[in-house]
C-alpha cells in the first residue's frame, strides 16, 4: 500500500533562490531561504525514512529551477522536482496531479511550512488511507491553515477548493463536506507565519516531547537560526 | 449485572448494516442491551451537515422496534453540543456498571485524538468492530493493544449510499427497514 502513495511538496514561491526568496520578518533573504529549505528538508527526511523518494514529488516555481537542478549534492531525487511558472503555478501542478495519479492510489499533498509531523502520524494516515471508504485526511496549523491533505481518491474539486479558499481550513472542510467523503481531522500541527512564531518555535523545539519532529540533523540546522535571530526569542 | 453496549454515531439514517452488526455485538459480547445514541454533532464531523436530529432519531426509534434488546438514547441529542463519547460514558455510568463502548475500525485509529481516551478505556470496554475488508495497522499507538477486536460481519452499505440512492429516486428497499423508508419518504428527506 505504501508504495501506492505520492506524496506532492508544493511550494508556489522561489524558496531556493535567494533573490527571489521572500523574507521570513527582518530575517536576510539567505537566512529566511535557509529557513524554508529546513522546513521542507525536515518532512522530506521524515517522509522519505517510510516511503521511497521515487515517490515523493517537489512542484517548485521556475525560479528555483538553476539552483536546484544544479545541486549535485541535493538531498531530493532531481527527476522528481518539477517546476512551474508563477503565473500558472496552479493550473499547472492541479494538471500535474491528473497525470501523475493513475500510477498511485493514493496521494499526499504537503505545503511544508510547518513542523510537528512525525513518522506515526504518517502510518496513521496511511492506515487511514486503507480504508475502504473514501477519506480524506487533513493536518491543520494553530494558524488554522490545511497544511497537509491525504486522500484515497483523488478528485480535480479537492484542490480546487482549497486554493479558492486559500486554505483555510473552516471554509475548506465545510465545502468539501459536500464531495462524498469521510472526513478525518488530524492532530494539528505547528506553522510559521507570524514573527512570534520563531519564538514559538524555538520553545517547541527544545521540549522533549517533540524531539521526534525532527532529527538531529534538522535541529542543528534551526539552531543555526536560532543563534542567529536571538533577539526574537 | 446488566451488560450494556453502547453504539453512537451520526445514523443519518441508520440503516440494516448497523443493525446486523449491533446483532452480531449482542450475541458475540453477550450483551443484555445494546443503546444506540446518535449523536448532537459529532467532534470528528464538525462542519458536516446532518439532518435534523429529531428524524434521525425518529428513524433509529422506528428501526429498533421490534427488537427489546435494542434501545436507543436522547442523551447526546439532549445536550446539544458537540457529543464528545467520554461526557456520555460518564453520564451512562450512574446508570450502568459495565459498557462496552462499541467504534468502528476506522475510530481505532484516531483514537489518541479522541478526548481522554485514557479515561474512556478506565470507565469501559472498548470494543472495535472489524469487518473482513478493513486492513492490519501501521501505527499501533498505545491504545490499540488495550481495545478488544471484534470481527463483524460485512455489510457493504453507507448511509451516505441511501442518500444518494434517496436523492435519485432510487429504491432503499433492504437496506434501511421497512418502517425507516415510510419515515424518509413521507417525511421528503434527503432530497
Amino acid at each position: 500500500m505504501i508504495n501506492s502513495t505520492n506524496v506532492f511538496f508544493v511550494i508556489p514561491n522561489p524558496i531556493f533562490n535567494h533573490v527571489y526568496c521572500r523574507s521570513y520578518h527582518n530575517f536576510t533573504k539567505e537566512d529566511s531561504s535557509y529557513l524554508y529549505i529546513t522546513l521542507l528538508l525536515n518532512l522530506y527526511e521524515i517522509f522519505s525514512s517510510v516511503l521511497p523518494k521515487e515517490d515523493l514529488f517537489l512542484c517548485l516555481d521556475n525560479r528555483d529551477q538553476e539552483i536546484v537542478s544544479g545541486d549535485a549534492s541535493s538531498p531530493f531525487l532531481l527527476k522528481n522536482v518539477l517546476f512551474f511558472d508563477e503565473a500558472t503555478f496552479t493550473n499547472d501542478y492541479v494538471s500535474l496531479f491528473d497525470k501523475k495519479n493513475p500510477g498511485a492510489k493514493n496521494f499526499i499533498f504537503v505545503r511544508p511550512k510547518f513542523v510537528g509531523l512525525t513518522t506515526p502520524d504518517i502510518l496513521q494516515i496511511f492506515d487511514l488511507l486503507l480504508l475502504e471508504d473514501n477519506v480524506l485526511i487533513f493536518k491543520k496549523s494553530l494558524h488554522k491553515k490545511i497544511v497537509l491533505f491525504a486522500t484515497n481518491k483523488f478528485h480535480r474539486d479537492i484542490l480546487s477548493l482549497l486554493q479558492k479558499n486559500n486554505f483555510v481550513a473552516d471554509s475548506t472542510l465545510k465545502k468539501l463536506c459536500a464531495l462524498d467523503y469521510q472526513l478525518y481531522k488530524l492532530k494539528n500541527v505547528f506553522s510559521l507565519a507570524h514573527v512570534n512564531d520563531f519564538k514559538e518555535l524555538y520553545q517547541m523545539l527544545s521540549r522533549k516531547e517533540n524531539y521526534n519532529c525532527c532529527s538531529k540533523q534538522m535541529h542543528d540546522r534551526f539552531t543555526h537560526l536560532f543563534i542567529e535571530y536571538k533577539e526574537l526569542l | 449485572m446488566e451488560r450494556v453496549g453502547i453504539f453512537g454515531g451520526t445514523f443519518d439514517p441508520i440503516h440494516i448494516g448497523h443493525l446486523i452488526t449491533a446483532q452480531s455485538l449482542l450475541e458475540i459480547r453477550k450483551l443484555d442491551k445494546i443503546i444506540f445514541i446518535p449523536c448532537f454533532i459529532s467532534p470528528h464531523k464538525l462542519l458536516t451537515q446532518n439532518s435534523d436530529p429529531q428524524h434521525r432519531l425518529e428513524i433509529v426509534k422506528l428501526s429498533i422496534q421490534y427488537q427489546k434488546q435494542f434501545a436507543c438514547s436522547e442523551i447526546e441529542l439532549n445536550r446539544k453540543d458537540v457529543s464528545f463519547t467520554i461526557d456520555t460514558v460518564r453520564e451512562l455510568k450512574k446508570q450502568y456498571d459495565y459498557i462496552d463502548l462499541i467504534i468502528g475500525f476506522d475510530n481505532l485509529i484516531v483514537f489518541d485524538t479522541w478526548k481522554e481516551p485514557d479515561e474512556l478505556f478506565k470507565l469501559t470496554n472498548v470494543v472495535v468492530m472489524k469487518r473482513i475488508i478493513d486492513k492490519g495497522i501501521e501505527y499501533k499507538h498505545q491504545y490499540y493493544e488495550m481495545a478488544t477486536i471484534i470481527k463483524t460481519p460485512y455489510v457493504e452499505l453507507s448511509s451516505s449510499y441511501i442518500r444518494k440512492r434517496v436523492r435519485h429516486n432510487l429504491h432503499i428497499d433492504f437496506m434501511v427497514t421497512h418502517a425507516a423508508k415510510k419515515y424518509i419518504l413521507q417525511n421528503n428527506l434527503y432530497r
